[in-house]
């Protein structure tokens, strides 16, 4: 048993530890350094990245096949309708893709008559709820809200031509609250996350991040 | 119906709930972004700073020159990435330079084909000699590493399934250095591009943002990071009146300013009635 286990252990956690830290190492070197050699590996490596890339995104059509392909089958209540229209849609812009793209009179009304401007009106939907948003959330009820309230209003001003134009120095000071203050600030969290992503780096060289791994608390 | 907090309370009345103030600015916005459509007002549009950087950064190139027109929208933001995408590739036709297009979503290469190429103003381009389209690959960063490293070896066809071999552009790019600029467009500020590329290189970068990446963008372009930032639809209005073409971009603007008037005075109204509900 002891023996199982032990293989298990290795297989899952030691040998994909191994290869991370492996490619980690791999990619830096060959980032930071013209070691001869190095670059043709790490290109190796690059390639796979771009080939599992391509499976994942069949293994994604796959997923999405079984899984609402499930409720089909089981006639979920208020779901199994919504599975049937998503594989048929799925399946004919897959089907007329292959056969000629745009070329290909059906995925080209398709495309152009379903897929973007049903994507756009969800997104455009967006400017509906931030206007009630503004309406109910914009209240200056405080300092820091009221002062959050004034440079939503100022970037408004600044964004809008007919508002730019009419109101020349609230413009100004918007410009100036995107040069000063926001780029500041912007410098402040990218900093901060790059520290933070250096510090996940070292952790996973060091073996110590093993969440991709799929290990949970008290894992180690 | 549910009262909207401190409106009810304030007045004893129940007519403004949520629903009723909901249509109210729903339907505000239907009607100010359908006038400018049937009466454009034609209002001033002033050239931001980032946009004049932007091109000017464009102008400089000579033609022939290689350059990477990096666009990677999904059909979502097409509305409003689409236009300055419009407007930036047409400039470099423009130009004259030499252009390779990649795809950096799986729904970029088909707003490409559909949507960006058609309203593209090619001139006497020749597809393969001119400008080539290496299309969509996975991979995110690392496929732009391959890209700026070893884009013979990686890369074998193009978006239609061509030889690139058998495009002759394509002999031109060996490594990144054979790049003399790098024009995106994606929500994001071309990080990606500054590690691979400009790091190697130094090869200078202008990009084309939405608005809410706009704002972090900024740091790059006084960093000197970005040579030239375009925001959002806004920043594709100006480009088009730039290389006076006049597009979706400029038609949409009046929509634009009618909208934002719309949403200042909605807060306006919204602090009054809070305003007035504190005061009683």
């Amino acid at each position: 048993m002891g023996m199982v286990k032990m293989s298990g252990i290795f297989a899952k956690k030691i040998i994909p530890q191994i290869i991370m830290v492996t490619v980690c190492v791999l990619m830096l070197a060959e980032y930071f350094t013209s070691i001869p050699g190095l670059g043709t590996y790490a290109g190796i490596i690059r390639s796979f990245v771009i080939i599992i890339g391509s499976i994942a995104l069949g293994l994604g059509a796959i997923a999405a096949l079984t899984y609402h392909g499930g409720h089909i089958m089981r006639r979920t209540p208020g779901r199994w309708l919504y599975s049937l229209v998503l594989i048929l849609g799925m399946l004919t812009m897959s089907i007329t893709g292959f056969l000629g793209w745009m070329d290909q009179p059906i995925f080209a009304y398709l495309w152009n008559n379903v897929t973007v401007p049903a994507q756009q009106t969800v997104y455009s939907l967006l400017m509906f709820y931030i206007a009630f948003a503004a309406y109910r959330a914009l209240r200056a009820t405080n300092l820091e809200s009221t002062i959050f309230t004034i440079v939503a209003l100022t970037i408004m001003v600044t964004n809008a031509p007919l508002l730019e134009t009419l109101l020349p120095p609230v413009a100004e000071f918007g410009g100036w609250l995107f040069q000063t203050p926001n780029v500041g600030s912007a410098r402040a969290y990218t900093i901060a996350a790059t520290v933070g992503s250096i510090a996940i780096y070292v952790r996973t060289l060091l073996g110590r991040e093993l969440g991709m791994l799929g290990a949970g608390k008290g894992d180690s | 119906m549910v009262p909207v907090r401190g409106i009810a309370k304030m007045s004893n009345e129940t007519w403004f709930t949520n629903e009723r103030i909901r249509y109210i600015i729903n339907i505000g916005i239907f009607i100010l972004a359908i006038i400018p459509l049937v009466y454009p007002f034609n209002l001033p549009l002033k050239i931001g700073r980032t946009t004049e950087m932007y091109y000017n950064t464009v102008e400089d190139l000579n033609p022939d020159e290689l350059v990477i027109f990096y666009f990677a929208e999904g059909t979502a933001q097409w509305g409003e990435m689409g236009p300055p995408g419009i407007a930036q590739l047409q400039q470099l036709v423009n130009k004259g330079v030499n252009i390779i297009v990649v795809c950096g979503t799986v729904e970029s290469p088909g707003l490409f084909d559909a949507n960006l190429k058609p309203a593209i103003d090619w001139k006497d381009y020749v597809y393969g000699e001119d400008w080539l389209n290496i299309g969509y690959y996975p991979g995110g960063e690392s496929f732009i590493t391959s890209l700026a490293t070893e884009p013979q070896s990686a890369f074998v066809v193009d978006t239609d399934g061509t030889s690139l071999d058998s495009l002759t552009l394509w002999a031109d790019y060996q490594t990144g250095e054979d790049i003399v600029l790098i024009i995106g467009n994606e929500p994001s500020s071309g990080i990606t591009f500054m590690r691979q590329f400009q790091v190697k290189w130094n090869t200078p970068i202008v990009w084309a943002a939405p608005s809410a990446v706009y704002t972090s963008s900024l740091s790059y372009l006084e960093s000197d990071q970005l040579k030239g930032l375009l925001n959002s639809l806004r920043g594709g209005a100006e480009l088009e009146k730039l290389i006076n073409k006049p597009g979706r971009g400029l038609s949409a603007m009046d929509a634009l300013s009618a909208i934002h008037v719309w949403v200042i005075l909605l807060t306006i109204a919204g602090n009054i009635q809070y305003l007035r509900g504190r005061m009683k």
